[in-house]
């Protein structure tokens, strides 16, 4: 194994002409290159180009007016350096919990794994706004916790670390999911033969196991920091004072009229969505991480002392009450008549909200269970583009294939407006153009995934492969995707749930034919029926169960001994 | 492999299914910025009266003008249906409407609709100020009926009013002040009235959710949507500034280069008889058309309004708004 490895130093153009040349002998790599730059260009780079173009030419005239008068309000600068903030401490939060999440089952064996695993992929069904409501019920200055039980009426639930703390709880998953797939992969025979060797295991974690997880840890800091800076729908309920940037893009929108100046604001968060990418992709890529060769390894030996093992279990535990908490508000206040007022049992919300919501539930599940595959495939195939295939402008491919991702939801409704409101691509009021916005915004974390597992995994046996005469497609198909199974279940399932609970870029794509679930949650709360904004969770809840084990079983047991090829 | 191909197929079929538009022989397109259960029950008497069918998405006032600019080259949509006077006001502006002169405009007060027939209010709430009536009991204060009551000391951290540089609501009040007593005196008032504001939430409706859910003693929005909440069954107190206060006409557009515009001037014409009005009603709104009122609703004469003019307000939108964030704002 080396894990520093520095590359041979050649010159840059050389390998450029021989890339070329390799490419050209490849055809189908080449056709399915070509396809990939095609469909990124047109569903990502497009709609975000015609944003920006209206940021910095408002009335068609090139002017630098809308950036010069944001850099010139205080008010503006300070919500930037809040998203930073933010994204920081809830992208770093998170990680670790994702990470002891991931360690805790993969290697500490703690008790109880289903139940964990589940509590661990729970956070991500939240309907937006729904958890923050929780927050708010929960410990509000007439919050059932601060005031019920604590008798506080002043305690003041708005800010950074109610931002952080709901953020971690919704985002961990995604660092969860990330590194669950690398540490899955992670051969371990190494560790057991270090421990063998006598080593300690402290040193066995520092050396070992911590090494080969950085390009996940980076993967999942990335990712969380991206959808922080992108997040709206918490700081717009729980920021109170503390103004973050893609709020208040959205209320230029919104509020001001002012499509020019909540494009500039919206632009500005890919500033540091692209140093994060560059960063961890630098510093990733100087290293390799190889361990998965194609032999069986069974762990032998536990990894843990018992000490650490509680300590995994208690973070756990910690976080899964914690969630389920906030759920049981939900679905509390989806049985009784109101909420905080009249606890007469009831079941008449149910009644309302399927009367109200049983059509936008059947096209909101149709988009998205028709989104969720192509993501998940469409990942898998960028990721191991990017991972194993040597062509010009890699780099680029891999962050264009972020940019969905990290501009803010209400840019990418936008975008997709100006770009496909007219022929020969006139998608507007379809439910394609909400599919393809599902499919081009959540692919990212599959393709985090499918990195992060692909790094691992020794070419060798994908060479193998090919010089027993397979193609490069069918390699692809038999060799690589097995292996990536749990990554790619992984996309899967979190570009489903997204699609569920998508909803800044949704509701400028909505139609009366297509419209959307959160959509429709969402307007129930902004006339506190609760009640009924619950039952809908509820049910956004149980169908995203249902699919999470269908997925399951399309993709194929996740349990599979890592390194061992399926038979 | 197989099993993705059949998955890859299955998805294009689909796909294929999604863009197929739907055939319907009558219809009309709407945005609208009526409450989900009033669109439902407005639209739906619109559709059993003249067979025309009501496709309408909801979308708030914000939303709706930046969904009809994005797609201005080619709209979606015919008609937008409720939603605040200013936000129409900045759509004619921006030249996303077109003007209407419904016959029966007429049934409308001139004061409530556009003298160049841009937009025509349906419906009125005036500003007023939601109060918890526990969280009063706690403080040991009077529910406040005046702009001067809500500086007194015993409010401190306890009124929750919308960001005026994000809300309809929130800049509604700015204009009804600097229209009261001139732009000086309202600024010394507003940077008073700063040191008792908990927050200035993102949406004009969230202060008074606050004050229903027990958030703040008091917050500052529309009347007609703090009485649903009175319906819901929440314990809030609604009193009006006796100084005089400003209020909202709830109005409807016709969308430039609609594609349903003979069936968009039936639901205008419609929208603006005695049988419509009855139906805003029925939600604690107060028409324009004079129908018999919910219980609950507050009459507009029962009110001290100003005399408000809604396109100075939106010409001085910017300005102003721009004159809070710095004087007030920026500075907390």
């Amino acid at each position: 194994m080396a894990i520093e490895q520095p590359r041979p130093r050649t010159s840059r153009t050389r390998d450029t002409i021989a890339d070329v040349k390799a490419l050209a002998r490849d055809p189908i790599l080449l056709a399915t290159l070509a396809a990939i730059v095609l469909l990124l260009s047109v569903f990502v780079v497009w709609p975000v180009w015609k944003v920006f173009w209206l940021s910095i030419a408002p009335r068609g005239v090139l002017s630098l007016d809308t950036y010069r008068y944001i850099f010139s309000q205080k008010w503006l600068t300070r919500s930037f350096t809040n998203s930073l903030r933010l994204g920081a401490i809830s992208a770093t939060t998170s990680t670790v919990v994702g990470f002891i999440f991931a360690f805790g089952l993969n290697r500490a064996d703690v008790r109880h794994p289903g139940f964990i695993r589940q509590m661990a992929l729970l956070p991500i069904i939240s309907p937006p706004f729904m958890f923050c409501l929780s927050v708010i019920l929960l410990f509000g200055r007439n919050g059932l916790i601060t005031r019920g039980i604590f008798g506080r009426t002043n305690f003041n639930v708005y800010g950074l670390w109610s931002l952080v703390l709901v953020q971690t709880l919704g985002m961990f998953p995604i660092a969860y999911m990330v590194l669950d797939g690398v540490l899955k992969a992670i051969n371990a025979d190494l560790e057991d033969g270090a421990l063998n060797l006598g080593a300690s295991r402290w040193s066995v974690f520092t050396t070992i196991t911590l090494p080969l997880s950085t390009p996940g840890l980076a993967s999942s800091w990335l990712l969380v920091f991206v959808t922080s800076l992108a997040d709206f729908a918490n700081p717009m309920v729980l920021a109170g004072k503390y103004d973050v940037l893609s709020v208040q893009a959205y209320l230029q929108f919104t509020g001001m009229y002012n499509m020019p100046r909540g494009s500039a604001l919206a632009i500005l968060l890919l500033f540091p969505a692209l140093t994060a990418f560059l960063v961890e992709r630098y510093w990733v890529s100087r290293r390799s991480y190889v361990t998965v060769t194609g032999k069986p390894s069974m762990h032998t030996i536990p990894m843990v002392s018992r000490g650490v093992a509680v300590f995994c279990e208690v973070v756990c535990w910690i976080t899964a009450l914690a969630t389920i908490m906030f759920y049981s508000v939900v679905i509390g206040g989806a049985f009784v008549k109101l909420w905080g007022v009249n606890w007469t049992p009831t079941l008449e919300h149910f009644k309302y909200a399927w009367d109200v919501g049983s059509n936008s539930i059947k096209s909101t599940v149709l988009m998205a269970a028709g989104a969720t595959p192509i993501t998940g495939f469409l990942a898998m195939i960028i990721a191991f583009l990017v991972v194993r295939k040597r062509f010009p402008g890699k780099g680029l491919l891999g962050f264009i294939s972020m940019l969905g991702y990290a501009v803010p939801g209400t840019v990418v409704g936008i975008g997709y407006i100006l770009a496909f409101n007219r022929p020969p691509l006139l998608l507007t009021g379809t439910g394609l153009i909400i599919m393809l916005c599902f499919v081009f915004r959540e692919m990212p974390v599959g393709i985090e995934a499918g990195v992060a597992s692909l790094q691992q995994i020794d070419p060798a046996i994908e060479e193998a492969s090919r010089n027993l005469g397979a193609s490069s497609g069918y390699t692809f198909g038999h060799i690589t995707l097995p292996l990536v199974r749990p990554a790619l279940l992984a996309g899967l399932s979190y570009s489903f749930v997204r699609s569920m609970t998508a909803v800044s870029a949704v509701i400028f794509l909505v139609s009366a034919r297509w419209n959307h679930l959160t959509a429709l949650t969402l307007a129930q709360t902004e006339i506190m029926r609760l009640g009924a904004a619950s039952a809908l969770s509820i049910f956004l809840i149980i169908i995203v169960m249902v699919a999470f084990a269908i997925m399951r079983v399309l993709v194929g047991k996740e349990h599979r001994p890592a390194g061992m090829l399926p038979r | 492999m197989k099993r993705f191909l059949s998955i890859v197929a299955m998805v294009l079929v689909l796909a294929v299914m999604l863009v197929v538009p739907t055939m319907s022989a009558e219809k009309v397109v709407v945005y609208t910025t009526l409450d989900e259960p009033l669109a439902r029950e407005v639209f739906a008497a619109f559709e059993k009266k003249t067979g025309i069918k009501v496709e309408w998405v909801r979308l708030a006032t914000g939303e709706c003008v930046a969904r009809l600019e994005a797609e201005a080259s080619n709209p979606q949509a015919s008609m937008w249906f409720g939603g605040v006077g200013l936000g129409h006001i900045e759509a004619a502006n921006k030249g996303l409407t077109t003007p209407y002169l419904s016959p029966n405009a007429k049934n409308i007060p001139a004061k409530f609709r556009d003298k160049n027939n841009y937009w025509t209010g349906i419906y009125a709430g005036a500003l007023s100020f939601a109060c918890s009536v526990d969280r009063l009991k706690q403080l040991k204060a009077e529910a406040p009926t005046s702009w001067a009551d809500l500086t007194k000391p015993v409010f401190r951290n306890e009124i929750q009013m919308a960001n005026p540089g994000t809300s309809g609501t929130a800049y509604n009040v700015i204009a009804t002040l600097v229209q009261l007593w001139g732009e000086q005196k309202a600024f010394a008032y507003l940077k008073e009235l700063d040191k008792n504001i908990a927050q200035y939430t993102k949406s004009g409706s969230a202060p008074g959710k606050s004050a229903a859910l027990g958030e703040c003693a008091i917050g500052i929005g529309y009347a007609h949507d703090q009485v649903k909440l009175v319906t819901q069954g929440y314990d809030i107190k609604i009193t009006f500034p006796s100084e005089g206060t400003g209020y909202e006409v709830a109005s409807i557009s016709l969308v430039k280069g609609g594609k349903q515009m003979e069936n968009a001037k039936k639901l205008y014409d419609w929208a603006l008889t005695a049988e419509a009005a009855k139906i805003y009603a029925s939600t604690c709104t107060v028409p324009f058309v004079e129908v018999p009122l919910m219980k609950g609703a507050i009459p507009f004469t029962q009110v001290n309004t100003i005399d408000q003019d809604d396109q100075w307000a939106a010409n001085e939108r910017e300005r102003l708004v721009d004159k809070w964030n710095n004087q007030i704002y920026s500075t907390r």
